[in-house]
């Protein structure tokens, strides 16, 4: 007994004795750089420990023997080491290799502007698009300030790097959008026709944009919604110029939000004097609905529907001699229906299918004409895909555009005129990561329009190096098609495709809350149309002898944090370009573009009156327009365009907030052209007319009300 | 003899089998205290790390990374530099994750994805408080639908309805309300020492901010 005694002891002795072992050494990154907080354990027990500020580890275990070590650390492949406790704990250096992650992989980001939560490296929020000083809440003006845009405020739309207004096409959630703008009259410019506060992301493309797209010689605008909404509210809006009001409904699986606005600048212009002569103020009547259902797990279905009514009336001087008043009217109709399903089958594959339907008519009363155009479109288009490996991933996709244009006047022999045609469009484009640190994204887009009947091939291939883990380098070269507009196939059906082949380069850092941009570009252009005529009058002769180039560089500069609770943006786009189109008789600097362009944003979060200000000023230098009383073609120049808006947004209750802005606060008279008469008067001079802003300032009062059961949310977002 | 060695080896073999679950059950008594009373963002990266292997040990029970993920969230928010506290949250996610996947219908789970929307609203408010805001909200209301009874609740509502009511220059008595309701329900001992029993010393501290 007493041996047994001894023996126990003596076991427990040594058991307790048995000196801890220790396994020393440093965790660092392929670069031999020390990684803090990594987790370094033997595998199958509790016994680890962390590496500290150098990478630094030690680690005391009970355990002798053959044993695995392990290593993991977020970001970084797990790596096991196979170790002999007793004979080589000391001394290790262990390198581990930086997991493959999509996420965390380069983006290509050339040529495109994203605002998104989700993305990364989105270089805007959703928030900043609503924010911005001078754009009244309208995305296109807001996207306005960014590099690579003209300011041609005559329109409101986008100009984009040497192209003409109709080179940009708009896209929600994939399906198109074909006419994203009200419609005016005057040369007043329009505005979108979408509340910004229905996006969760945007993407604006300013060239070599993706395969996915196609008919825009430009740029995309592609504009996605959001999923779902968290839960129930009524929206109000009280504003100078009407009002709206809004319901979302949110259920388990379905939510539907119905909104109805009404906008009458009737009362607004009998304050504030315009430089329009209106008969009938422009009064807008719209309603639209979303709905949304879960229909599956991971799928969900999107319905988006809206409708529009807009009368405006005003009196302008006449074409031929610019010393008629006429009475000119423009009523119009417009009705948008987005339908997209997008859902997960397995693991690897995604599938959306969608149809969106356009309906437009304006009817134009000009003097004794009457002049409808009416427009439709529907769109379907179905994408896949596919998830080739960990480091690929593929998408191919097939749609159909069947578009029928009417154009109807009261004038003898040119009664009524229809236009069909139908688009059929294909992509197929790959992005194969080749490392975490380079993107190669090839694509091929085909476009086939049964109206000319003829096929096109449009290659396209980007790519993207992070050159450090906060910059990268991209590159883009495409070519793109796309089809004469309704306006001029109306008088031959028979023209070809105008193309243009993009080439650019792109270099970005983002470092600390900061961004800086700069791209170089070269686009040319070929077969773009030519005709004999007035651009609103009958054309003839036309035919695809046109073409062109614009060269340019852009430069973004956005910073977060120098300045406490400012935001500022910088914008700085140098072109230049010519092309010979529509009835140019040689080849010559377009009236839409300017050489220099710059826009400074500045946004500022005031805490103590919970304030949110902003300011935008804008500059242009002059443009060009054709003076037919001079020689040269195009040589008349206007003044530079410069513009100082300012907005202010009071955040009154969680639920309440009062926004006022003023565009072009100092009044200047921006001359975006001239209007010249088509004949002659009797001295042998054409007279002209100034093209100008319609009014000199905008002036915007609004009260914002949100009713939930959260009282915290509010319209912060719309605004 | 031989009776002797097998009773001992029979001994040690208990002991064994025994000391995982002892030595499960002490592992993390011992990090629930560290973690609760350290403020120290790299101990608490060593907690998690801790947390982490306990996981890997008992891979079917959602306390380890619950835990894992909550001491996380402590370290972001004891971090000093504002920029790293984002990067923080974001790896209290993935743990948070796998305790989801272990525990969807356990309340104090849908309270830390609460607690963890909370503040990451906290690292971004301006682009945020729209959609994680809500979703926090959301998240507490399931929370005390599952137990009305769990104290963190209402430190968590009182949280937002304090940050909410300073930002506003509103009086902080409904906000004071939820934390002294909490702290009540802070004395009733939990059902099992592993179990979630943090905050109380929180709840004491916002109530001195209150009058």
């Amino acid at each position: 007994m007493r041996t047994t005694l001894l023996l126990l002891t003596l076991t427990l002795q040594l058991t307790a004795s048995f000196a801890q072992e220790i396994v020393k050494g440093k965790i660092t990154d392929q670069r031999g750089q020390g990684l803090p907080g990594a987790n370094i354990y033997i595998k199958h027990t509790f016994d680890g420990a962390s590496s500290d500020k150098e990478g630094n580890f030690l680690l005391k275990t009970k355990r002798t023997g053959n044993d695995t070590l392990v290593v993991s650390f977020l970001g970084y492949e797990n790596s096991e080491h196979p170790i002999h406790l007793r004979y080589n704990g000391e001394g290790l250096t262990i390198r581990l290799k930086e997991a493959f992650n999509k996420l965390e992989a380069v983006t290509i980001s050339v040529g495109a502007f994203e605002a998104s939560d989700e993305k990364k490296y989105a270089a805007l929020k959703p928030l900043d698009i609503v924010t911005t000083a001078g754009a009244t809440a309208d995305i296109s003006a807001a996207l306005n300030t960014l590099p690579g845009t003209q300011k041609v405020g005559e329109t409101g739309r986008l100009f984009v790097r040497g192209g003409d207004g109709s080179e940009t096409r708009t896209f929600i959630d994939g399906l198109w959008v074909q006419n994203p703008y009200y419609s005016t009259l005057g040369n007043t410019a329009s505005r979108g026709r979408f509340s910004p506060f229905l996006f969760k992301g945007t993407t604006f493309s300013t060239g070599g944009y993706s395969a996915e797209y196609s008919q825009a010689l430009s740029s995309t605008l592609s504009l996605n919604t959001i999923d779902f909404p968290t839960h129930n509210k009524t929206d109000l809006g009280l504003m100078t110029v009407g009002a709206s009001a809004a319901q979302t409904l949110v259920g388990k699986k379905q939510s539907i939000t119905t909104d109805l606005g009404y906008w009458n600048l009737a009362p607004y212009f009998a304050i504030v004097k315009q430089n329009r002569d209106f008969d009938k103020a422009p009064e807008v009547f719209q309603g639209s609905a979303v709905y949304r259902n879960k229909i599956t797990e991971r799928g969900l279905l999107k319905v988006y529907g809206s409708y529009s009514r807009s009368i405006v009336g005003i009196h302008q001087l006449d074409d031929v001699s610019l010393s008629r008043e006429v009475p000119t009217q423009l009523d119009n109709s417009f009705g948008y229906l987005n339908a997209s399903y997008k859902d997960f089958i397995g693991s690897r594959w995604v599938v959306t299918t969608g149809v969106a339907y356009n309906y437009t008519k304006d009817d134009y009363k000009i003097d004794q004409l009457n002049f409808q155009k009416k427009e439709q479109a529907i769109h379907l288009k179905n994408t896949w895909k596919y998830d080739l490996s960990e480091r690929a991933d593929l998408r191919v996709g097939a749609e159909s555009f069947f578009t029928k244009t009417t154009f109807t006047t009261n004038i003898e022999n040119f009664r009524r005129q229809q236009l069909n045609d139908e688009l059929t469009g294909a992509f197929v484009e790959s992005d194969i990561y080749l490392t975490n640190n380079l993107t190669l994204r090839p694509g091929l887009r085909f476009d086939y329009s049964t109206l000319i009947a003829e096929p096109t091939f449009n290659p396209r291939i980007s790519t993207a190096y992070k050159t450090s883990s906060y910059s990268q380098v991209s590159f883009a070269y495409g070519q793109f098609a796309q089809l004469p507009s309704s306006d001029l196939m109306r008088y031959d059906s028979k023209l070809k495709y105008e193309k243009a082949d993009h080439y650019i380069l792109s270099y970005q850092v983002m470092k600390n809350d900061r961004t800086l941009r700069g791209e170089l570009y070269h686009k040319k252009y070929n077969n773009l149309t030519t005709y004999s005529g007035q651009p609103n009058g009958p054309l003839s002769s036309l035919a695809n002898k046109g073409n062109g180039y614009a060269n340019g560089f852009d430069l973004f500069w956005r910073d977060k944090k120098t300045f406490k609770n400012i935001d500022y943006w910088i914008s700085y786009s140098y072109l230049d370009t010519r092309r010979l189109y529509q009835n140019f008789p040689k080849e010559a600097i377009p009236t839409f573009a300017s050489t220099h362009n710059l826009s400074i944003v500045y946004k500022h979060f005031i805490s103590e009156i919970r304030t949110q200000l902003g300011a935008t000023v804008s500059y242009g230098s002059p443009r060009r327009f054709n003076n037919p009383n001079q020689e040269e073609f195009n040589e008349g120049k206007t003044p530079a365009y410069k513009d100082l808006s300012v907005n202010a947004a009071y955040l009154y209750k969680e639920n309440i907030i009062f926004f006022a802005s003023v565009t072009n606060v100092l009044g200047t008279n921006n001359i975006f052209g001239y209007r010249y008469a088509l004949a002659a008067d009797e001295e042998g001079q054409f007279r002209r007319e100034a093209i100008n802003q319609g009014a000199p300032r905008f002036f915007f009062v609004g009260l914002f009300i949100t009713l939930s059961q959260d009282k915290k949310e509010n319209q912060l977002d719309t605004l | 003899m031989k009776k002797i060695i097998t009773t001992l080896l029979l001994a040690l073999t208990i002991t064994v089998t025994f000391a995982n679950d002892e030595a499960y059950r002490n592992a993390m008594k011992e990090n629930i205290k560290a973690m609760e009373s350290s403020q120290n963002p790299e101990e608490l990266q060593a907690i998690a790390n801790t947390f982490e292997r306990i996981a890997k040990m008992a891979p079917s029970e959602w306390l380890p990374v619950y835990y894992a993920s909550l001491t996380y969230i402590r370290m972001g928010i004891f971090e000093k530099q504002n920029k790293k506290k984002d990067a923080i949250f974001d790896k209290a996610k993935p743990f948070l994750d796998q305790a989801i996947d272990l525990a969807p219908t356990e309340g104090e789970v849908i309270l830390l994805e609460g607690y963890w929307h909370m503040m990451k609203l906290t690292a971004d408010p301006v682009n945020r408080s729209q959609t994680f805001g809500p979703r926090a909200d959301e998240l507490f209301n399931q929370a005390q639908a599952k137990n009305s009874e769990n104290p963190r609740v209402y430190l968590m509502k009182g949280h937002m309805e304090f940050g909410t009511a300073q930002f506003f220059g509103n009086s902080t008595e409904n906000a004071c309300a939820l934390f002294r309701k909490s702290l009540s329900l802070y004395d009733k001992a939990p059902s099992d020492e592993l179990a979630p029993s943090w905050g109380k010393g929180e709840t004491e501290y916002m109530i001195t901010n209150c009058k």
